[in-house]
């Protein structure tokens, strides 16, 4: 990875789906240039685009005309197999339900991904107890998920996004079933444990979470309506 | 074994009990079925053996032995006579026995006649030449010294069992003694299914029987295809007239038994292969079920990195495992069902096991290995629909 390319680009994106009622522009023209390292807030209203924005970014979807690049890489251009690469290996996912996997308990959940890497058994346990004690909930690696509270599982959502030390995360309305007080604690525990070598995408309707981003874009009806790269004052 | 069984977990716990039992009870009646037919079958075997030799019995009265013999021969000269011309119009490779059976009373074994209120017991007497009990594979072959003497026997297993005799004792037949020259197991081959309950002498046997016989047969044994039965009716024709001669042929009952035990094999699959179809239907529906409900579970999966093929062995492992777990309960079921069922059936049809056999393991391993591969059948449809589904639309409507 070569540090002045930039880690994603995209590059007039457009995206349509087909609802029930037809055909629905999600995504208009979305051009993009997300560096390494760098901390994106996207924010928008309910049905402005921000999930699919994060799907393109994440390889979980093509874009029907533009360009994604990941890493210079043509999303377009690679195998099924090569973007299946790239989110086992350099993207991390954290979902607004946290998405666990309820009859696991929290260390099988964080040390989830490593599996699909093929990383043993007992490398495994050990990298996600690591990531359980980062996120406070050491004691709490052998309890099945479905007994963990909101913020609980949020946090084992977090860590398994770390967890294959991503260059990319992802995170889709991590707090947006939370509670104020909680969804505040966990972001802030997301934003100083994601490093700074690391590109964090936060997607959100909360204005608050914009002040701790380098970036924010502001999406309306699948298009950018504003973007500021600015302090983290100027966001605010 | 919690560890082997740890995605089992996925599964919710009243629906995949229900599946294992049921998957269960479909083996053990597969089990039980595929046991109890190929022990059926087994009883058919030395009929099957036939199959793989030219075996005739020649036979008639020795009443008509005159006219049999276009009066060239009578009923006391009629073996002789047979024995002289047979080996002529026969292939040479065709081995030809005259037999002779009859009834004696047996009374007592030992130095000295049974006395007294002793009943005597009627046992059956049997000509046995050199070299014919060879050719009907009994065992341990007899010592070639055994039919030197007119007054020695061998005993056939289960009679000596019966007798509770053995070598080197003393028959009391009719009036006269014989010898115990050993014991032979003769498997009970057609068309002699009793010679071992049988006393078996290599010379003539009329002075030891109760009756004069009756009757003369001559026993045609050689490699499979030398002699058709039809080309062994033309060339007798020269030497006996067929009026007077039964032919038994070892082809129509090989052919017979080959034609029963096929369509024994044919119901036994037919009847394993519905059962084995409603098992993997269950486990289809408890697949189809479990995936549809964990489709955000697959989808999170795919996207944390998961390609399709590991989806789909995650799935086919599931399924393996529900599988193994009832392939292992429903065979040590069904071990006890045909166990258990064939005393009762066995008294009525040919599905019991000899004294002293046990349930042969390969129908059950045939039934667990097949059941293994129908559930890996069953779940390959669902888990390849699951692995197929678009994992960002999934999320998305979650």
């Amino acid at each position: 990875m070569l540090l002045n390319r930039p880690l994603i680009e995209l590059d007039s994106v457009s995206k349509t789906f087909t609802g029930h009622s037809g055909p629905v522009k999600v995504l208009s023209d979305v051009r993009l240039v997300l560096d390494p390292g760098q901390r994106l807030c996207v924010i928008g209203a309910s049905g402005s685009g921000k999930s699919s924005l994060l799907e393109l970014m994440g390889t979980l979807a093509r874009p029907d005309t533009g360009r994604v690049l990941f890493d210079g890489q043509d999303l377009a251009s690679i195998a099924e197999s090569d973007r299946i690469r790239i989110r086992r290996h350099r993207i991390g996912f954290v979902f607004q339900n946290a998405h666990l996997i309820d009859y696991l308990d929290a260390r099988e959940n964080v040390a989830l991904p490593l599996r699909y890497q093929r990383i043993g058994r007992r490398a495994r346990a050990r990298a996600a107890q690591a990531w359980l004690d980062r996120v406070g909930l050491s004691r709490q690696a052998d309890t099945p998920v479905s007994r963990l509270s909101g913020g609980e599982r949020q946090r084992v959502a977090f860590a398994r996004a770390m967890v294959t030390d991503p260059d990319l995360v992802l995170a889709d309305e991590p707090t947006g079933s939370l509670d104020q007080g909680t969804g505040a604690q966990v972001l802030d525990q997301m934003l100083a444990l994601a490093d700074r070598g690391k590109a964090l995408v936060l997607v959100t309707h909360n204005l608050d979470h914009a002040r701790h981003f380098d970036s924010v874009l502001t999406m309306a009806r699948g298009k950018v309506s504003d973007a500021t790269h600015a302090s983290p004052a100027a966001c605010a | 074994m919690r560890r082997m069984l740890r995605p089992l977990r996925a599964h919710k716990p009243a629906r995949l009990v229900f599946a294992i039992l049921t998957l269960s009870i479909a083996l053990a009646g597969v089990v039980a079925n595929y046991s109890l037919t190929h022990n059926a079958t087994r009883a058919f075997q030395g009929q099957l053996d036939l199959s793989g030799r030219s075996v005739f019995l020649i036979g008639g009265t020795l009443n008509d032995a005159r006219r049999a013999t276009r009066g060239v021969a009578d009923g006391a000269s009629i073996e002789a006579h047979l024995g002289a011309t047979l080996p002529s119009i026969l292939p040479r490779d065709m081995r030809l026995f005259v037999l002779g059976t009859a009834q004696a009373e047996l009374r007592g074994t030992g130095p000295e006649p049974a006395r007294g209120s002793a009943a005597p017991q009627s046992v059956t007497l049997f000509r046995a030449p050199p070299g014919f009990l060879d050719s009907i594979a009994a065992h341990p072959a007899p010592d070639a010294a055994w039919g030197g003497s007119a007054d020695t026997c061998l005993l056939g297993q289960s009679l000596a069992q019966r007798l509770g005799s053995g070598r080197g004792e003393t028959l009391w037949l009719g009036g006269r003694t014989c010898n115990v020259a050993g014991v032979v197991a003769v498997p009970p081959t057609p068309p002699f299914p009793t010679l071992d309950d049988a006393v078996m002498m290599a010379g003539p046997i009329d002075g030891f029987a109760r009756t004069p016989r009756a009757g003369w047969s001559v026993y045609l044994s050689g490699p499979a295809g030398s002699l058709s039965e039809e080309t062994l009716r033309t060339r007798l024709g020269a030497v006996l007239d067929p009026g007077f001669v039964q032919i038994w042929s070892g082809a129509d009952l090989a052919a017979r038994a080959e034609r029963l035990v096929s369509i024994l094999g044919l119901v036994a699959n037919g009847l394993g292969l519905v059962i084995l179809l409603v098992g993997a239907a269950s486990i289809a529906s408890l697949m189809s079920f479990s995936v549809a409900e964990r489709a955000r579970e697959i989808a999170v999966k795919r996207t944390i990195g998961a390609t399709r093929a590991q989806i789909v062995v995650e799935i086919l492992v599931e399924a393996l495992l529900i599988g193994l777990v009832s392939a292992v309960i429903g065979a040590v079921a069904g071990y006890h069902l045909a166990n258990w069922l064939q005393a009762p059936l066995g008294e009525f049809l040919a599905v019991g096991l000899a004294e002293g056999e046990s349930l042969s393991p390969w129908p059950i391993l045939k039934a667990a290995v097949g059941f293994l591969a129908i559930c890996a059948a069953a779940g390959l449809v669902p888990a390849l629909r699951a692995a197929s589904r678009d994992p960002a639309a999934i999320l998305r409507a979650a």
